[in-house]
């Protein structure tokens, strides 16, 4: 961690934290090197082991989702005392299921579509020696619980909270987009301004998946846009308890 | 129980610096109306490490308030907001402006009606928010007025004192000099009340660290001095 990083505390439009210079120089330099290293190898090789892909129609970003090989080289985001201490932050059962992507939006990638990321997540039931347990995606959709190619028992988890680090975004200036726009309500409007976030690299974006933590992608006009995501789960039993009315549609 | 002090135009560079500063010795009411200020207030905390839920930061700097100070209703909202928060009201200090250099005088003929808003918001809007003031906390108050050294401070421009003749600044310097003008029949007005009005006219202080201080300087001690009617030009 950097000893002169800034976390600050914002209330509107919903609860966040956002922290700025947050790594130390050489920790972030050899994050955003491994960063650009698996997005050159897509770009040049289209290796299989490190595909980013769109995950949606709706969202022009490529898109690589991190499992515990990839987790591994991502600290200290997907470390277990970064992750404990999000738990803790929020006040959640620590149960260290954890899901993260990396994206990367071409320039000119669309604005997305105002979401809260309260939605069900799916993992595959099962022993695991790790630390951290992360989604199988091979053996079960994350987001329907749908198994692929056999039956595998599943557990059904919500997102607790979500994480965005902004990385390898050298240059960016006001004006180029890419920003991650908060909102007090599910369409943006004369009484319903965005509250931009700028992407600046080594600064991070931490809220709490809420039925009102409103946010969407704003489009780059310049630069490609890259960041890390991470997700905490919860039990449906303990979000559903916080959050009695939440429909779980948030994705 | 420490000073009150309203601050108008937090959230340009000037404000920002300026409420820091006095943070310190007053309890401050900050508003402003397009971008929210980035110390912290009661939207935004700095902590000292990785959040925890009960927060461990410092007291904040200012309660801010957003309000277009054009509206009659949005000076009547901060002044009750104030008041409801504080109590009273011991100084206002006056920051808000538009500084845009918009052309020459002989432009005026085809251009939009930027002079009008320009000297409404740099000469008219201060006074209507000092009158304001007047009339709920200080005008049944002289004896309190006295003991605090309560006033009123305008941040006007060296615009207002000399002509530039290159930069086209002239609405803008004529609404300094206007800014001027009436904070000293302010100071007249506003003596039977022992409540203080003064202006201070510096030169641009955008990114200049030392005339930033100085200004800043200036108005502490005009805050906490027994002057009245000064225009200050020296020193910054």
């Amino acid at each position: 961690m950097n000893p002169s990083c800034r976390w600050t505390q914002h209330t509107r439009p919903f609860l966040h934290y956002r922290a700025s210079d947050l790594l130390a120089e050489d920790e972030y330099a050899r994050l955003a090197r491994y960063f650009v290293k698996l997005l050159r190898s897509f770009e040049q090789d289209n290796d299989s082991k490190t595909r980013f892909v769109r995950s949606s129609a709706r969202y022009d970003a490529r898109v690589l989702g991190v499992n515990e090989d990839l987790a591994s080289e991502l600290a200290p985001f997907f470390s277990a005392t970064w992750i404990d201490n999000i738990y803790s932050l929020f006040g959640y059962d620590n149960i260290r299921y954890v899901d993260g992507a990396l994206h990367s939006s071409l320039p000119g990638s669309r604005t997305g579509w105002i979401h809260t990321d309260l939605c069900s997540a799916w993992f595959v039931d099962e022993q695991t020696t790790s630390t951290l347990t992360f989604p199988n995606r091979s053996a079960c959709d994350y987001f329907t619980g749908v198994s692929k190619g056999g039956s595998v028992p599943v557990i059904e988890l919500k997102r607790a909270a979500a994480m965005i680090y902004y990385l390898c975004n050298d240059g960016w200036e006001p004006g180029d987009g890419g920003e991650t726009a908060l909102y007090d309500c599910p369409f943006e409007g004369t009484f319903s301004p965005p509250f931009l976030v700028q992407p600046r690299n080594n600064s991070l974006l931490l809220f709490e998946c809420s039925p009102h933590s409103y946010h969407r992608f704003i489009s780059n006009t310049r630069n490609t846009r890259n960041s890390i995501i991470l997700w905490i789960h919860g039990t449906p039993r303990e979000i559903s308890a916080r959050w009695p009315s939440s429909t779980g549609h948030g994705s | 129980m420490r000073a009150v002090c309203l601050v108008t135009g937090a959230s340009g560079t000037l404000g920002l610096r300026l409420c820091t500063s006095l943070s310190c010795d007053y309890d401050l009411v900050a508003v402003y109306n397009s971008h929210p200020p980035t110390f912290s207030y009661q939207d935004l905390h700095f902590l000292r490490s990785f959040p925890r839920r009960e927060s461990d930061d410092k007291p904040i700097t200012a309660y801010c308030v957003q309000a277009d100070l054009r509206r009659r209703d949005d000076i009547r909202r901060v002044i009750e907001l104030t008041m409801a928060r504080h109590g009273h009201i011991d100084h206002l200090v006056n920051l808000m402006a538009d500084t845009r250099f918009y052309g020459n005088v002989l432009s005026l003929w085809r251009a939009e009606d930027y002079a009008d808003r320009q000297f409404d918001l740099n000469a008219i809007i201060p006074m209507k928010l000092a009158a304001a003031v007047h009339e709920v906390c200080w005008r049944d108050s002289p004896g309190e007025n006295l003991a605090k050294r309560r006033s009123v401070t305008n941040v006007s421009s060296m615009s207002a004192m000399v002509i530039d003749k290159s930069m086209g600044q002239a609405v803008y310097a004529a609404s300094k000099a206007a800014l001027n003008i009436l904070t000293m029949h302010l100071a007249l007005e506003l003596e039977p009340y022992s409540v203080r009005a003064n202006a201070i006219c510096p030169f641009r202080f955008v990114q200049n660290e030392q005339r930033t201080s100085a200004v800043i300087s200036e108005i502490q001690e005009l805050l906490a001095g027994t002057c009245s009617g000064e225009i200050r030009t020296s020193s910054f």
